[in-house]
């Protein structure tokens, strides 16, 4: 079998500051991603998941270990070959305020991609028109500027934007985490839809668990830079091994008064088994 | 329509909404005004600008000669003319000057963030120590009086005010995710500079350059009038200095040197801010519809029963407005009624901007600027309270009403200890001695699960993490014993396992200490696990209310019910990967 995204050991590392010690932010990670597949990556703060989709695009410092798509390691020196990575891989990033551009209308930032790729500007104007209908836009959308638009429309925006030079993969980097619970689950129904017909791979990483169980085929849960459960969303889910992501499971609270009662009683119970947890 | 005949549009279009506010259209037609005058009058006047009439000196205007001559018979009107072309060409200049080494550098340092970066700051720092006009008069010594000289040298002393500008708006720039965006779709350093990073910081730029023009201008005037210029090319300042020395004899001659340099400057200075405001580009309102308000009416009011010693806090019908820029108001919150009873824990669940901050924030006396409760009354402990006067909320708020904000980080103050900050209030406001109130927040920082609370009074807030803060904030919330604590997303910015902490840490505080909590969040499973009543906002109202379980099991508004489906916990899990045949 082989993988469309291969993460073998992965070190990442920040420099500490005026020649203190260096911080592991990921410690040896490995993962794959398939062709189609839906990779969950879910971990609290700090915990390294975002800085894997970074260094995936280059825009974390690899220290050891490689990257390869289709089974070829990711190169980033040269602009030539950041051009031909971003035509196979794509980032949605958490926050729809700071990843558009406010001064460029939306028609600036959708073709943008694609112009950086190559293609001219009469056949990026005419996907981008395409591409706004299959993300629910409205068809004037292409003139205006990001700021006339809500924290869901901006997210579809920054969706399309990703879709436009139609990567193989899309690292979603905390795309839903910062919209209203309504417009939350209305983005995410869309990613998934866009996924099940385009047949895209996703890197999906999140801090909530209820978000990325939906979405992904396998999920791989991570603490302190390093992966400590990989496998089934539902093996995950319903027979987790590690205690990490049981506690985990049971740690953000459902919205029915009586089930949070038991779950809360489950974790204290749990935290008082295992008080170093 | 192609890509460039786009950009040359939306340039004029510009320049159109510019010439069409107030303020633009004035400076522009000063500034038209004053070009269309410095090049007409040369090529129509019969005079020469150099040599005078003797026998026509000091003539007030006259139908010959329009603005009148000066001390040896010379035409104003065409020495005016010149001036005004000389003046305004060298300004710029100057200002071009400024703006190529200025922005240049400011763009290259802000964005590499090199060792190069630190050697043209600190070139700059240099610059800017520079006494201006000492380094000016050394200069035309040694350089000679030519204007171009003055020019550049003022327009490399006025760089570093367009430098630091620059600097500071592309490093707050550089960080933003669409940098890291188009860095990802292989853009070039140099397009995203111009086209990402320049583009955002343009309009500052913009009002700096039109105040460095108005600088320039009287820059030269001021050496002007020292003496130091070309004598042969007339100009503003050396008129005005001959204006001084005549002003009894022919005080007309100050008229117009004057006029002229005050409507250059001040019309720079506004043509700059009409441009910024119009590249302010897009309007501000949103496309979204809001909400229908007939939805509203679908939810069905239950009021709790008054406890017989009278509600602990009682909101009756406040409406919170906000004025607008234009002299409106808007409405935020919309005849809002509330009850707590004491020791009870309630919650306020709505999406952002639903009215739920807003309203906690107003009871508060913590409305941001330009909002106002413009109607209702609020009650605390059977005693109403004046919600516009600060001074009246002061006694209340931290000693007898307690407040949690969302941004732990952002609520202590960075330059002092935890230990200094938990004290001083029980010091100020609870009239404790140093000892006790020290052994009172110790005893707290222990109950929230400190385990060495004496060395955590002595940290600075940068060295705890967002939960211990919390903690932290929870301890001042606490330590002055109030009736109430309003806490406002308290958990929001933390992570999820530190969140349930907080949420059990609460939860016990209060009942140990019989406070009665607030919880206002967007997240209705905090809701569920901490309150027994709930109020459900949405935009600017509540649409329904009461107990967690009713409003769980059996919600009645419409919007309760949307936002109960679009919980995302009880979606299904995704079904196993089928890989694709031949894949």
């Amino acid at each position: 079998m082989s993988a469309l995204l291969e993460v073998n050991n992965l070190e990442v590392s920040y420099a500490g500051n005026r020649g203190g010690t260096a911080f592991k932010a990921v410690d040896n990670v490995s993962l794959t991603v398939r062709k189609g597949e839906v990779v969950g990556l879910v971990g609290e703060s700090g915990s390294g998941k975002s800085s894997i989709g970074r260094a995936i695009v280059g825009l974390a410092p690899i220290s050891a270990g490689a990257v390869l798509l289709n089974g070829e390691a990711i190169r980033i020196q040269r602009k030539v070959d950041r051009r031909s990575l971003a035509r196979d891989v794509q980032v949605i990033f958490q926050d729809p305020f700071s990843s558009l551009n406010p001064t460029m209308t939306i028609e600036k930032i959708l073709t943008e991609p694609l112009r950086a790729a190559g293609f001219s500007y009469l056949d990026s104007t005419r996907k981008v028109r395409k591409m706004l209908d299959s993300v629910g836009l409205p068809a004037d959308s292409l003139d205006r500027h990001p700021r006339e638009f809500s924290g869901g429309q901006r997210q579809r925006i920054a969706i399309a934007r990703a879709l436009t030079v139609e990567p193989k993969l899309i690292i979603c980097d905390e795309p839903v985490s910062a919209l209203d619970l309504t417009t939350q689950a209305v983005v995410l129904e869309l990613m998934l839809d866009i996924q099940k017909q385009t047949g895209i791979s996703y890197l999906f990483i999140s801090h909530d668990l209820a978000v990325v169980k939906h979405v992904s085929h396998r999920i791989a849960v991570m603490k302190s830079g390093q992966i400590v459960e990989f496998g089934t969303n539902e093996e995950v889910n319903n027979r987790p091994v590690h205690e990490y992501t049981k506690k985990l499971l049971l740690a953000a609270p459902v919205a029915d008064p009586v089930r949070q009662l038991e779950r809360r009683n489950q974790r204290l119970a749990a935290k008082l088994a295992s008080p170093v947890l | 329509m192609n890509e460039q005949l786009k950009a040359l549009k939306s340039g004029a279009e510009v320049a159109a909404r510019v010439l069409r506010s107030p303020l633009g259209m004035i400076a522009g037609l000063v500034l038209a005004a004053l070009i269309v005058f410095s090049i007409v009058v040369p090529a129509a006047s019969p005079f020469d600008p150099n040599t005078g009439n003797l026998l026509d000196f000091l003539k007030p205007p006259s139908a010959t000669h329009l603005m009148g001559t000066d001390s040896t018979g010379r035409d104003i009107m065409l020495r005016m003319a010149i001036a005004t072309r000389v003046t305004l060409v060298a300004a710029v200049f100057a200002v071009s000057i400024a703006a190529i080494v200025g922005i240049s550098a400011g763009l290259a340092a802000g964005y590499f963030q090199t060792r190069l970066a630190s050697a043209i700051t600190w070139v700059n720092s240099l610059v800017m120590a520079l006494p201006g006009l000492v380094v000016l008069l050394a200069a035309s010594v040694v350089l000679g009086n030519s204007i171009w000289m003055a020019m550049t040298v003022i327009g490399l002393l006025m760089s570093p005010s367009l430098f630091r500008l620059t600097y500071s708006q592309v490093t707050a720039v550089r960080n933003e995710l669409y940098v890291d965006a188009a860095k990802l779709f292989g853009l070039s350093d140099l397009r995203i500079i111009f086209r990402h990073v320049l583009s955002v910081v343009r309009g500052p730029l913009i009002v700096q350059s039109g105040i460095l023009m108005a600088a320039a201008i009287a820059a030269q005037g001021g050496l002007q009038f020292l003496g130091l210029s070309d004598p042969l090319v007339p100009n503003w300042g050396s008129m005005l200095n001959e204006a001084f020395t005549k002003l009894f004899t022919a005080p007309w001659l100050l008229v117009w040197p004057t006029t002229a340099i005050a409507s250059a400057s001040l019309s720079f200075v506004f043509l700059s801010n009409a441009i910024r405001d119009q590249l302010r580009i897009g309007s501000s309102r949103r496309i979204e519809s809001k909400p229908l308000a007939a939805a509203l009416e679908a939810g069905a009011r239950r009021e709790a029963e008054v406890p017989a010693e009278g509600w602990l806090l009682n909101v009756e019908n406040i409406d919170v407005v906000f004025s607008q820029p234009d002299g409106s108001d808007e409405q935020v919150v919309k005849s809002v009624s509330l009850q707590i009873a004491r020791g009870e824990s309630l919650g306020i669940v709505g999406e952002s901007g639903s009215g739920k901050t807003q309203t906690a924030r107003a009871i508060l006396g913590l409305l941001d600027r330009g909002g106002r409760v413009s109607g209702g009354t609020v009650s605390f402990e059977g005693k109403q309270l004046e919600l516009n006067s600060q001074k009246a909320l002061r006694g209340i708020r931290g000693s007898r009403i307690g407040y949690i904000p969302q941004e732990p980080m952002s609520n202590l103050d960075p330059s002092f200890t935890v230990g200094w900050q938990l004290i001083e209030p029980l010091r100020r406001v609870g009239g404790m001695d140093k000892r006790q109130a020290e052994a009172t927040v110790l005893e707290l920082l222990q109950r929230v699960g400190f385990s060495n609370p004496a060395r955590v009074m002595k940290l600075y807030p940068h060295e705890l993490s967002g939960g211990m803060a919390q903690r932290v904030l929870i301890v001042g919330a606490v330590s002055l014993r109030p009736a109430l604590i309003i806490a406002d997303e308290p958990t929001t910015a933390l992570d999820v396992s530190v969140q349930a902490e907080v949420l059990d840490l609460l939860r016990e505080i209060a009942t140990e200490f019989g406070i009665a909590l607030l919880m206002v969040t967007h997240n209705l499973g905090v809701v569920a696990d901490i309150a027994s009543r709930v109020y459900v906002f949405q935009a600017g109202q509540i649409v329904e209310s009461g107990t967690a379980i009713e409003v769980f099991k059996n919600p009645k508004a419409t919007h309760t019910q949307q936002l109960l489906a679009s919980l995302l916990d009880d979606l299904p899990i995704r079904e196993p990967f089928v890989e694709e045949a031949g894949a």
